[in-house]
């Protein structure tokens, strides 16, 4: 199931209104669950609606995380009344102690401005019970962030990866720290993580050259490794992945202008990728074919090209 | 290098696709490039007219091989255009709300441009003045920054900005009124789907 099937979904249900059926509204919020897509105000839409007219239709699990999901995307945008009145739901349902119930409440109170009572109410107290409390050790670096205390957060996030090593959501969070704080290097380190726990994820393999691409270098070190990784990346995408093929693009273009370090097979790379891009643009958008073209003929990756009427790329 | 003395229009369009980038992805910090023209009077003073957005990012916008990718292509784009239509300058929306800066991700970039258009300007949102546009209460949600002589990004004085506007918030509150944010597309958008046209032409044209 691919985000274009969830948008596909959604436009269906926004045509229908309020007479969408049950199973659209369940089938988009488990694709959303599944996808991990933020879209919180039409989550929040369709979950009420779904929770309002078909709760009866679901079975209980699937009720209890619906109405999780629900209340975290009420708390995103900000809906307060229907907020409330789903975490209350869920509180009655747990223990006082389910730290799981206990995120959304300080979830709610942190989107609400009032961050002392969020951290000593919730994360303190938790913590204080349940110091390895995955929940809530995440909640106190997003706090952090909310206050724009990077470091803080980072260095929290630190500890929090010492203690969880193999959580991979918190290594993609703590590289894009590391990169909001321009410290390319530790980002990158975050990715050769990444790679460790899963080797054949493409786009771990695009934003760690990304990364090494941006550090760069005079010795063109950076771009030969970044090169290589986009490489892994097209060819675990059969050619697909615009990016990597870009990228591919980008480091011939850097290493042509570095004495000694171009290869023939590695040159070979680059106009490959470049015939691939011309193709995929010929084929899925033309009129942005005569840029990209203009782009490859500057990285020196192309002598030129010509559309034939049939929309065929030719190579000169 | 110490920038041209300009004065700065920044059409309706423009603005709207600004705003729209920033809706679009309300959790995430955006940015984008400006197009217009820079027109130069017999004064030092030089007129430089925004006429056009092009949203770029939505994720890891410090990194720059696609943003490098990117430059290339809108600044053809605009070649294409005629007109004497260029690259004039930068914009960015922060994540947080309560972020009133050009991070140091943002000038980079901003100085980037700068380079190749000493007359550029960058446009930041004032996200502190989001709640009161979005009410209509407010015009005013559009910042200008400029470099001053040692090449350090400043806000500055607001008479520099011209937006040209019948009324700002009352045409973006009928855009949100359609869901128009979901039909803008980015170049980070393209790049996962090149069908998707980061170029968003008539997106803006009146129904």
């Amino acid at each position: 199931m691919t985000l274009q099937h969830l948008e596909d979904i959604r436009e269906i249900i926004q045509a229908r209104g309020q007479r969408a059926s049950f199973e659209d509204l369940q089938t988009y919020l488990r694709l959303v669950r599944e996808l991990k897509v933020r879209d919180s105000e039409v989550v929040a839409e369709y979950g009420v609606l779904l929770l309002r007219k078909f709760k009866k239709q679901l079975s209980t699990e699937e009720e209890l995380l619906t109405t999780e999901q629900v209340a975290t995307a009420a708390i995103d945008c900000k809906a307060f009344d229907a907020a409330f009145l789903l975490v209350t739901a869920l509180r009655k349902r747990f223990p006082s102690s389910s730290q799981r119930t206990t995120r959304l409440v300080e979830m709610y109170f942190e989107a609400k401005g009032q961050l002392e009572k969020a951290r000593d109410n919730y994360i303190t107290n938790t913590l204080d019970v349940s110091p390895d409390s995955q929940y809530l050790l995440k909640r106190q670096v997003a706090l952090e962030k909310t206050q724009d205390n990077i470091q803080g957060a980072i260095d929290l996030l630190c500890k929090y990866v010492d203690l969880f090593m193999m959580d991979r959501e918190a290594w993609e969070e703590l590289g894009e720290l590391y990169l909001q704080a321009q410290m390319f290097s530790q980002a990158a380190h975050c990715y050769e993580e990444l790679l460790l726990h899963q080797a054949h994820h493409i786009p771990y393999h695009v934003q760690y050259a990304d990364i090494l691409y941006t550090i760069g270098g005079s010795n063109g070190n950076n771009f030969r490794t970044a090169r290589s990784y986009y490489a892994a990346a097209v060819q675990l995408s059969k050619g697909t992945n615009v990016r990597a093929l870009y990228g591919l693009c980008a480091c011939s273009a850097q290493l042509s202008g570095i004495k000694g370090s171009v290869g023939k097979d590695q040159e070979e790379l680059g106009r490959k990728a470049a015939e691939l891009l011309q193709k995929l643009y010929a084929a899925r958008s033309p009129d942005k074919l005569k840029m990209v073209t203009e782009l490859l003929k500057a990285q020196g990756l192309t002598s030129g090209a010509s559309t034939s009427k049939a929309g065929t790329v030719l190579l000169e | 290098m110490p920038s041209t003395e300009a004065a700065y229009t920044l059409q309706e369009n423009a603005a709207l696709k600004i705003l729209l980038h920033a809706a679009k992805y309300p959790s995430a910090a955006v940015n984008g490039v400006l197009l217009g023209t820079v027109a130069q009077s017999e004064s030092d003073l030089s007129a430089v007219t925004i006429v056009d957005a092009v949203p770029l990012f939505h994720t890891f916008l410090s990194l720059s091989p696609m943003l490098e990718t990117a430059l290339v292509q809108v600044a053809s784009y605009a070649k294409q255009q005629g007109f004497g239509l260029q690259v004039v300058g930068y914009y960015h929306a922060n994540a947080s709300l309560l972020d009133k800066d050009l991070s140091p991700t943002a000038r980079k970039i901003a100085d980037k441009v700068h380079q190749r258009q000493p007359a550029s300007c960058t446009i930041l949102v004032d996200n502190t003045k989001l709640q009161e546009f979005c009410h209509q209460e407010s015009e005013e949600v559009l910042q200008l920054w400029l470099q001053d002589s040692s090449g350090t990004w400043k806000p500055s004085s607001s008479d520099l900005l011209t937006v040209k506007s019948e009324g700002l918030s009352m045409r973006y509150q009928q855009l949100q009124a359609q869901h128009t944010y979901r039909r803008l597309f980015d170049f980070d958008d393209h790049l996962n789907d090149i069908a998707k046209d980061w170029s968003n032409d008539g997106l803006l044209n009146e129904p």
